[in-house]
């Protein structure tokens, strides 16, 4: 299968800046600066469909095309790589064995978007990660592919990386351009939107990790074939799903956008574990709702798993068992999004802490059919929050009430959760 | 002609073995209702006033006969530094005891109020706290 | 303008409203917590929750959310209703139910809001918190468990007070407002976090169980303090100020008041204060009626009238009403024919009395408060405005922080307004004001930049004539400032299109007097700075009513005695007759035992005050007035604003106003009454003939002034130096003003005591450390004072505030605007 993000890698260790130049590093960056006009970079990318690998999937072409050329003043470019989605590590498995693809990526996006200065991130448990971004980006300066006048081609552009404070809110775009004005991580607003007003007030794009690290391939071999590289025609490329829980081998693959989602399980990962069977999966990552064994053949690609009820996501894909108490594991999840909650708005701030303690008492078996009609409800109402930490906490909660109200209804009746 | 006379007496003879409805006040007490509304009393709970000075007895007061002053004490909490009810405007409609929000206040089966001077109307925190 | 529809109404609004704006101003109300109309808007509350036509599917801030045409906005339907009870009962989950002891209720959104939507049981039940209260200071009491995170403390203290003593810290269920390392508070007290607290977490510790809310009548009015002339509402009961309450739509400050005017009020029901006319008899001060009194004064002016009325002098606050002072100005000039009045110790006042009265032919300032912000650049002398005029530095902060606007400071001290961001402080040595902005002028002479309009002015090329003679390389070398900041200020001063200069004036600066104003003047008549919007000068008047008295002219017109010489006279025997409205000179005036010892050689001396003052002492006469709380009339603040004071109690014991006493005098005298009633005396004063007393309503107005300019030069001097001594600034503390806050209770409480700041350098030369107490010796006297190590003061200059009578720092001032001290342990 073709790699697109991974074929530079070297078994167990990071690849060298030599190496990754041998294997066609860099090429397109030079081809882009000699040939290839900011407007045009941007367009190729619009055309390949290229979709941010973020969580929201929206079209990183289109996000680019915000920024309004004419806007006066100094535009960002900020890599996020602040990866905290419980069941997600693409950006780590990418970063520790070849940071240079996400250098060339940004550098590129700096060029489409006229962006003089740009900002790597990055999660503060990411040190290695951090460390080889830090060599790769000294590196490509020695060889003068980035900073003063790249490749003589008259444009200059810088990377910064900053290893945050983190938490999982500076995931969020505008909490995280907070975070690095040396703010709160609170998100703000929208409107204005970072594309308009972001960073410092000036023009703001903000990307994933691996939506950037794709655009070297899309300037290379064009946007068809980026197109091209998907298993069903309205997906386009690749995609980095990191699988976990009760999988044989789990693990980060290099899949084609579109696999259906027992391919993902049975051949790549090599099935369930020994005396398991698969129950359900969280798609995308903790924010998403669960998937169940009918959804195993739903093509993993964005609209096809938001038709099926669900979002792709960071294609953190986390497997349970039939041993599972679903219930249990919700409540895990909601759990931690309580704690990473920055405590602005009522909803999430007061709501995520009232949702884990109805699941407490469900779990414990003191729950009510009551209790679970205001878990329904609270699905719906929390939605009202300020950014998207409490509607994504509200998503496992909700595929748990869509999917497996039977089990939660078997906890109050039963008394006690029937795992036990 | 006579028997209406006799069935006369016979009322007058019943009535005559008949306990009496008058009441001999003062030297008899009546019985009074449990929810008689006489004198007021401030009610205690671990040997202090429960009132924390809410003033919304004065507020509902029709007659305005109840002075609060609230003071701080040493754990920074509220209480009646001042708490008097002039009796002589009472009307005793009982909103106070109603508008408490603490249960702080109830009303006594004493009725007794009467007295020889004006201030003696005035009823103090000390003479409204609840007697045990 | 941008068309959208609100619960079926067609409104049109400005394009950068909010759906909230935009239903306010269709009157429709939506609910809110977290939002307050001075600040940028938050959106965490999640209470204005709309429906949108267009956005349909979740439901829009509409505090957040700006207009857009044609949008189609719902601000009730059942899901929002739903929604909005979801926020409260949320709310309610930590939120003590403790309304009965808590002072918030009765003004408290979070319950008007729960009872508006029916929240009476929670589905939902939850632990309270018990966050630790914090009781440590004395004027703000923060209670963390009533918090609902709408973050307004946080907001106002960072975006107007630009103090930023409170965060949110931590995160989640956990998040709470923190002050810097989750310590106690410490910050300026001016309680504007009080101010918008919509429950009870904050609180005004003075305040606090002393009423509810509902029990408070609330009587608008004017503050007593500086002259900035805020307008405040006194919560009274049982004809006692008990506080003063905050609403957001009172004057230019939308209600924003400094620490002084929010706690400062206590003054007015003190128990101090004098409620009987007082006689000196036998050598004591003893109670008498009013009419004893009266008759005594009366007697002796009428005296005096009639042999020698030059032997009589008058000194008036300016904290008196308009009213007041036509009043005394009537009974001193016309009826006992005396010339020898003034107030302000005479220099206070000169700025605008003398200065501007010669440079632009009226006695007040030519632009408004409101021209600060609409301002491209403000020159401020001296760091000291935001201390002397805490609001007016209120709307710098505004001005820079959200309009940009250039912030430049000529100031013998750095201080909070040269810490806003992009603001340069041109830091120069004490006293070379005056050659420093003539330096300006003649750098916008030399390179042209003078405004074409300059020409037509009369004085021109005398002025011009003068400023050849200035020497730019000396002014740098004496003042401190290089040459190519002079050189860069006065261009950017000159080619902003709009720049306004802001003058504090007052007791404690005895060096912004008649010269510095009209050097002022000159320079922005020079760059064309003046009648135009947004541009001009400012001169801050010290008091609430110092525009009123330089505009009724409480001062000597036909060469009569100044304050000085009225001084000077009582010590040689001049003056035999001397009537102190409400001046303190023995603590305000420079050179306390000069003033200490003509008081006692004055032949009589009547004082009229709120209390028995360190000048009272020394009167034969006191008589007890009426504070601004107990009486009706009209103040002008700074920018000629004229305003309405209104009674709000009973009068203080036997106590009566300046008005009715003045009134009496003159009766007494002249044997004819005269009206004593505002609105006749305010119709009388023909400054105002311009203002509608019967229209001053709520807002007041703002009286017009045709400015007739001229130049004036005056040349600066170099300042005398003494070798080894440190130079002593006298000035403004932030929590004080003048020495009525002595009074005042909430300033004492913050800053109780006369002190000494000096920067660490000197600090760490004389090896001493905050609290610690210095000798501070000059030419006229010796004190003990506490030491205040800051970052303010440079090195070789100390400061010291004017307000306090014990140890009062004018026992060693000489007047002039440095004094030289020597400093040991």
């Amino acid at each position: 299968m073709e790699q697109v993000l991974f074929r530079h890698n070297r078994p167990g260790r990071c690849v060298t800046i030599s190496e990754y130049r041998a294997g066609g590093g860099f090429l397109p960056l030079e081809k882009a600066l000699r040939e290839m006009s900011p407007d045009q970079v941007q367009q190729r990318v619009i055309d390949s469909g290229l979709r941010g690998r973020g969580g929201a999937g929206f079209p990183t072409g289109k996000k680019w095309s915000f920024v309004p050329r004419d806007l006066p003043g100094p535009r960002w470019l900020i890599c996020n790589c602040d990866e905290m989605e419980p069941g997600t590590y693409k950006d780590r498995v990418l970063l520790e064995a070849n940071p240079y693809l996400l250098v060339e990526g940004m550098i590129l996006a700096c060029y489409a978007l006229g962006v003089e200065h740009s900002f790597i991130f990055i999660r503060r448990g990411y040190e290695t990660a951090a460390t080889n971004l830090a060599r790769a980006i000294a590196e490509a300066r020695g060889a003068g592919l980035l900073g003063e006048n790249i490749l003589a081609s008259g444009f200059s552009c810088d990377i910064d990386v900053h290893l945050s404070a983190g938490r999982y809110i500076c995931g969020e775009e505008t909490a995280l351009m907070n975070a690095l004005e040396g703010r709160r991580a609170n998100p703000r607003a929208k409107p204005p939107f970072p594309a308009i007003k972001g960073l410092w007030g000036g023009a703001t794009v903000v990307n994933n990790v691996e939506s950037l690290a794709n655009i070297p391939f899309i300037i290379a071999e064009g946007a068809d074939r980026f197109r091209s590289l998907a298993r069903i025609p309205e997906a386009s490329g690749m995609k980095l799903f990191c699988v976990s829980g009760h999988v044989r081998s789990p693990g980060c693959h290099e899949l084609p956008l579109g696999i259906p989602l027992s391919e993902i399980i049975d051949d790549a990962c090599g099935g369930m574990r020994e005396g398991s069977s698969f129950k359900a999966c969280l798609p995308g990552g903790a924010s998403t709702p669960y998937f169940t064994p009918e959804h195993l053949s739903v093509p993993m690609d964005f609209d096809a798993v938001a038709r099926a009820g669900s979002r792709l996501g960071t294609g953190g894909v986390v497997v349970f068992d039939q041993n599972t108490c679903m219930v249990r594991a919700t409540l895990n999840l909601v759990r931690f999004y309580a704690r990473e909650s920055c405590g602005w708005c009522t909803p999430c701030r007061e709501g995520l802490p009232y949702v884990v303690r109805l699941l407490e008492e469900i779990e414990a078996g003191r729950g009510s059919l009551e209790q679970v009609a205001l878990l329904q409800e609270h699905v719906r109402l929390l939605n009202h929050a300020f950014c998207a930490l409490a509607p994504g906490a509200m998503g496992p909660v909700d595929g748990l009430l869509r999917h497996f109200e039977e089990e939660v209804v078997e906890h109050v009746i039963r008394g006690r959760c029937p795992f036990n | 002609m006579i028997v209406p006379l006799i069935k006369g007496l016979q009322i007058t003879l019943k009535h005559l073995f008949k306990k009496p409805i008058t009441l001999m006040y003062p030297e008899e007490k009546p019985d009074v209702a449990p929810n008689f509304r006489g004198l007021h009393a401030l009610k205690v709970s671990h040997n202090k006033a429960k009132c924390v000075a809410c003033y919304l007895c004065p507020t509902v007061c029709p007659a305005k006969c109840i002075t609060v002053e609230a003071g701080e004490d040493a754990n920074h909490d509220k209480y009646a530094a001042k708490y008097e009810i002039d009796m002589l405007r009472c009307i005793f409609c009982g909103y106070c005891v109603e508008a408490c929000p603490v249960d702080a206040l109830g009303m006594t089966q004493t009725f007794e109020l009467a007295n020889y001077k004006r201030s003696d109307f005035v009823f103090t925190k000390e003479r409204l706290l609840e007697k045990k | 303008m941008v068309n959208l529809t609100v619960d079926d109404k067609q409104i049109a609004v400005e394009r950068d409203a909010t759906i909230y704006d935009a239903a306010k101003a269709a009157g429709i109300r939506i609910p809110i917590l977290c939002h307050d109309k001075k600040l940028h808007p938050f959106g965490g509350c999640r209470m204005c929750l709309v429906e949108v036509e267009q956005m349909k599917g979740r439901l829009i801030p509409a505090c957040t959310t700006p207009v857009s045409e044609g949008m189609i906005v719902r601000t009730m339907t059942d899901e929002i209703i739903k929604a909005r009870k979801l926020v409260l009962e949320l709310l309610l989950l930590k939120h003590p139910l403790d309304c009965p002891v808590c002072d918030a209720a009765g003004d408290c959104d979070l319950q008007n809001l729960t009872y508006e939507y029916k929240v009476d049981a929670n589905n939902f039940t939850d632990e309270k918190f018990h966050w630790e209260i914090d009781y440590d200071n004395p004027l703000i009491e923060r209670d963390q468990n009533r918090c609902i995170h709408c973050g307004k403390c946080a907001r106002i203290c960072d975006e107007i007070v630009s103090y930023g003593a409170y965060s949110f810290v931590n995160r989640g269920i956990e998040a709470k407002i923190g002050t810097p390392f989750d310590g106690k508070l410490d910050c300026e007290y001016c309680g504007s976090c009080i101010s918008v607290c919509p429950v009870g977490a904050l609180i005004a510790k003075p305040f606090k169980f002393k009423a509810r809310w509902w029990a408070l009548n609330k009587v608008k009015s004017v503050c007593s303090y500086c002259g900035t002339g805020c307008q405040l509402t006194l919560g009274v009961k049982d004809d006692k100020v008990l506080t003063t309450i905050y609403d957001e739509d009172q004057g230019f400050h939308n209600g924003q008041l400094c620490g002084r005017g929010r706690f400062g009020y206590q003054f007015v029901n003190s128990d101090e204060r004098l409620t009987t006319p007082l006689v000196r008899k036998n050598g004591t001060l003893q109670p008498v009626g009013w009419d004893e009194a009266l008759e005594l004064i009366s007697t002796k002016l009428q005296e005096a009238r009639k042999n020698d009325p030059s032997a009589v002098a008058a000194l008036a606050t300016p904290r008196l009403t308009n009213e007041e002072l036509f009043l005394f100005r009537k009974l001193f000039k016309d009826v006992v024919g005396t010339d020898s009045i003034d107030h302000s110790a005479g220099y206070a006042h000169e700025a605008l009395t003398a200065g501007l009265k010669e440079s632009f032919g009226i006695t007040a300032s030519p632009s408004q408060i409101v021209d600060i912000q609409k301002s491209d650049l403000l020159l401020v002398i001296k760091t000291d405005a935001y201390e002397t005029h805490p609001v007016i530095g209120f709307e710098i902060n505004l001005g820079v922080k959200r309009k940009g606007v250039d912030l430049r400071i000529i100031s013998d001290k750095t201080g909070k307004l040269a810490k806003l961001p992009k603001a340069v402080n041109y830091l120069h040595k004490p006293g070379c004001e005056l050659l420093l902005v003539n330096a300006l002028a003649k750098v916008i002479v030399d390179e042209n930049l003078a405004a074409e309009s300059a020409a037509a002015i009369t004085g021109l090329d005398a002025y011009k004539g003068m400023l050849a003679g200035v020497d730019l390389n000396q002014v740098a070398a004496v003042t401190g400032v290089s040459l190519e900041s002079i050189r860069e200020l006065a261009t950017a001063y000159a080619k902003a299109e709009k720049a306004l200069i802001l003058l504090p004036i007052g007791l404690g600066y005895p060096g912004h007097g008649k010269e510095l104003a009209q050097a002022l003047s000159n320079l922005a008549l020079l760059a064309g700075k003046i009648g135009q919007e947004g541009s001009g000068l400012l001169v801050l008047g010290e008091k609430n009513n110092s525009q009123g008295a330089a505009d009724l002219a409480i001062h000597p017109t036909a060469g009569g005695r100044d304050a000085a010489a009225i001084i000077d006279g009582c010590a040689s025997g001049a003056v035999k007759i001397l009537y102190i409205a409400g001046e303190n000179p023995v603590v305000a005036y420079p050179d306390r035992a000069k003033v200490e010892k003509a008081l006692d050689n004055a032949g009589f001396v009547v004082v009229l005050d709120l209390f028995l003052t360190d000048s009272a002492k020394r009167a034969d006469v006191v008589l007890p007035v009426k504070s601004f709380a107990e009486k009706c009339g009209t103040f002008t603040s700074v920018g000629r604003h004229v305003q309405r004071i209104r009674k709000a109690i009973k009068a203080v014991g036997e106590s009566r106003s300046d008005r009715e006493v003045l009134a009496d005098i003159i009766a007494r005298l002249t044997g004819e009454g005269v009206a004593a009633d505002s609105a006749t005396l305010f119709k009388q004063i023909g400054c105002y003939s311009g203002v509608n007393y019967d229209a001053l309503g709520d807002a007041g107005a703002i009286y017009p002034v045709n400015v007739s300019p001229k130049f004036v030069p005056v040349v600066g001097s170099v300042p005398a130096t003494e070798e080894g001594k440190y130079a002593l600034l006298t000035g403004s503390a932030l929590y004080h003003c003048g020495t009525m806050s002595l009074s005042g209770v909430g300033p004492m409480l913050v800053c109780p005591e006369q002190y000494i700041e000096l920067g660490r350098v000197d600090a760490g030369k004389l090896g001493v450390n905050d609290g610690d107490r210095l000798k501070v010796r000059s030419a006229s006297g010796e004190l003990s004072l506490a030491v205040k190590v800051g970052l303010r003061m440079p090195e070789g200059v100390v400061f010291s505030p004017y307000h306090f009578a014990d140890a009062s720092i004018n026992s060693i001032t000489s007047g002039k605007s440095v004094t030289w001290v020597s400093l040991s342990k």
